[in-house]
């Protein structure tokens, strides 16, 4: 190796390693912050208690917050993930989707949340439904379709045709084979559109602030304007919490995705 | 793909219903009537509205403001990106994973908690101030909160790992035998990585301009929160107007919207026109 090429080597390790501590620097200092005993974030902390977490984890406001987010994220959820394995059966029995019908599903990944919470706010104000828990969860699973689509697309165009007409032939109705046979087959999709789409409306922020619940906002919306109006390090207790959930989340993901990408191998080797 | 003739196509509908229900009700709905609310000022049709968002203050210095930091945002995060990813797209199975895994788990945390976390580490007495008069860069503490360097900062650092997965994904697509051949064929590294790496690669990057562009125009927590006052970008004068302005906020909030769109879809199109077909084949993938 001649030695500038070594040189190049060194400084492309180096750069990588600045990127990298770029970009896990906040939540590298963040975390330790919120240990601090005093009344206003120090880094580094010299005095470590666990004050505010208990400030946070007994303050009324934001286990509701808490509580408001977790409820919108699941019905989120399960609005996403349930329309789109609709759509993986769609492809499943019918072929692929034609472009138009693709770009409208995946509609929501191009256009900015900012507009989409504008128009909704246009929409809501004379109907009275500004603020309504069910609107948000219902917007924010339509910004999520385009995840649960993909992945149900991926996972039911990987099973085979004849999977179906062979279970028909062994007697088994429409709705058996749905629920015994191709289900069991996308578990892995369908539990990371789950995992993600719950993740999206858990942390979405543009629309919860905008249309979403004020007097009894969800987390990200009460963390923002509590972020405008004071910060003590409260707030770094809950990120703190919020980055051990997304952590958790993350890893249940991965698990997941090397199994999915195992079982893709062997697509049809599932015992119903 | 054999058609399963067992089910009728009447049911095709009835399974894609909810979603294109869903769609319909948030996107569609929703954006047409912003579309038209655009048009309406104090109960008539005009096009005052946008008169006002493109040429009176404060609106037309937001707007500058949001392209000019997005362009920015936008070119550092993959000019930062791309190096990372040459990096590791020829790097091994380990390598590789962790770095996918890693850029993963940092999208996946809340931008209000990276957000956040900046306003920690740029405080009057955060490490930052610390480290720098440690180091002699300089003499006494530096405001570097609500600065427009704190939002930029933290926007790049938000975008950034969206970049580097769409870059790394087309990076390890790349064939690099053509690479090889135009060095056995006498070429230099640049010109070797001009003719033959670029190529391939540059439908992907326009691509991740185009959504890092995008996504970067409509932010509004960065600027809200480690902004100054002249760091207000479009998404926080949309928030201020709806939620402040209640006779004309609406009309006046959908204009930016409009205008917002509408540069966004002049971009996409310059995308297409400057990445050519590979620019297409990434996008549809």
């Amino acid at each position: 190796m001649s030695r500038s090429h070594i040189l190049v080597r060194i400084a492309a390790v180096a750069f990588v390693c600045a990127y990298f501590v770029f970009l896990l620097a906040p939540i590298v200092v963040m975390v330790p912050a919120s240990f601090t005993a005093h009344d206003i974030l120090s880094f580094p902390p010299d005095q470590l208690s666990m004050r505010w977490y208990s400030e946070v984890l007994n303050s009324r406001e934001w286990l509701d917050s808490a509580a408001m987010s977790l409820e919108i994220a699941i019905v989120s959820m399960v609005i996403a993930t349930v329309t789109g394995v609709l759509v993986g059966f769609v492809v499943y029995h019918y072929g692929p989707l034609g472009s138009g019908l693709r770009l409208l599903l995946l509609s929501p990944m191009l256009v900015p949340h900012i507009v989409v919470a504008t128009g909704l706010f246009q929409v809501l104000v004379p109907m009275r439904l500004l603020g309504d828990p069910w609107v948000l969860a219902i917007a924010q699973a339509a910004m999520a379709l385009p995840v649960t689509v993909i992945l149900s697309i991926a996972a039911f165009d990987a099973i085979e045709r004849s999977l179906w007409t062979a279970a028909s032939t062994l007697g088994a109705r429409w709705h058996q084979i749905t629920i015994k046979v191709m289900l069991p087959i996308a578990a892995t999709s369908i539990v990371a559109s789950l995992i993600l789409s719950f993740e999206n409306s858990w942390h979405e922020v543009t629309l919860a602030v905008f249309v979403g619940p004020a007097v009894q906002a969800t987390l990200p919306s009460k963390m923002f304007s509590f972020l405008l109006q004071e910060s003590t390090p409260a707030l770094a207790a809950v990120s703190t919490l919020l980055l051990v959930i997304t952590l958790v989340c993350a890893a249940i993901l991965g698990l997941l995705s090397i199994r999915r990408r195992r079982n893709e191998a062997q697509p049809t080797s599932e015992e119903p | 793909m054999a058609k399963n003739s067992a089910l009728s196509s009447g049911l095709k509908y009835c399974l894609l219903a909810p979603g294109l229900l869903l769609i319909g009700l948030a996107i569609v709905m929703p954006i047409t009537v912003g579309f038209f609310a655009a048009f309406r000022s104090n109960g008539v049709w005009t096009l005052q509205n946008f008169q006002t968002v493109l040429t009176q203050a404060p609106y037309a210095t937001v707007l500058v403001n949001t392209l000019m930091i997005s362009v920015v945002v936008a070119a550092v995060s993959i000019g930062m990106a791309f190096p990372v990813c040459m990096f590791f797209a020829r790097a091994g199975r380990i390598a590789t994973g962790f770095f996918v895994a890693s850029m993963t788990i940092v999208l996946a945390i809340s931008m209000l908690v990276r957000t956040y976390a900046w306003q920690v580490i740029l405080a009057y007495n955060g490490p930052l101030n610390e480290i720098a008069i440690a180091m002699g860069l300089y003499d006494q503490k530096q405001m570097m909160l609500f600065t427009r360097g704190a939002v930029v900062v933290a926007m790049i650092q938000f975008m950034t790992p969206y970049a580097a997965l769409i870059l790394f994904s087309a990076m390890r697509r790349v064939d690099h035998d053509i690479v090889l051949a135009s060095r056995t064929l006498g070429a230099s590294w640049w010109q070797g990585f001009r003719s033959a790496y670029w190529p391939q690669v540059s439908g992907s990057v326009v691509l991740a301009t185009v959504l890092v562009f995008s996504m970067a125009t409509g932010f509004f927590v960065a600027p809200a929160l480690l902004g100054g006052p002249g760091e207000a970008m479009v998404g926080t004068q949309i928030h201020a107007d709806l939620v402040f302005n209640y006779k004309n906020g609406a009309g006046l909030a959908t204009a930016q919207g409009v205008v917002l769109a509408f540069i966004l879809a002049i971009v996409t199109v310059a995308g297409f026109w400057l990445g050519g077909s590979s620019f297409l084949r990434s996008a549809s993938r």
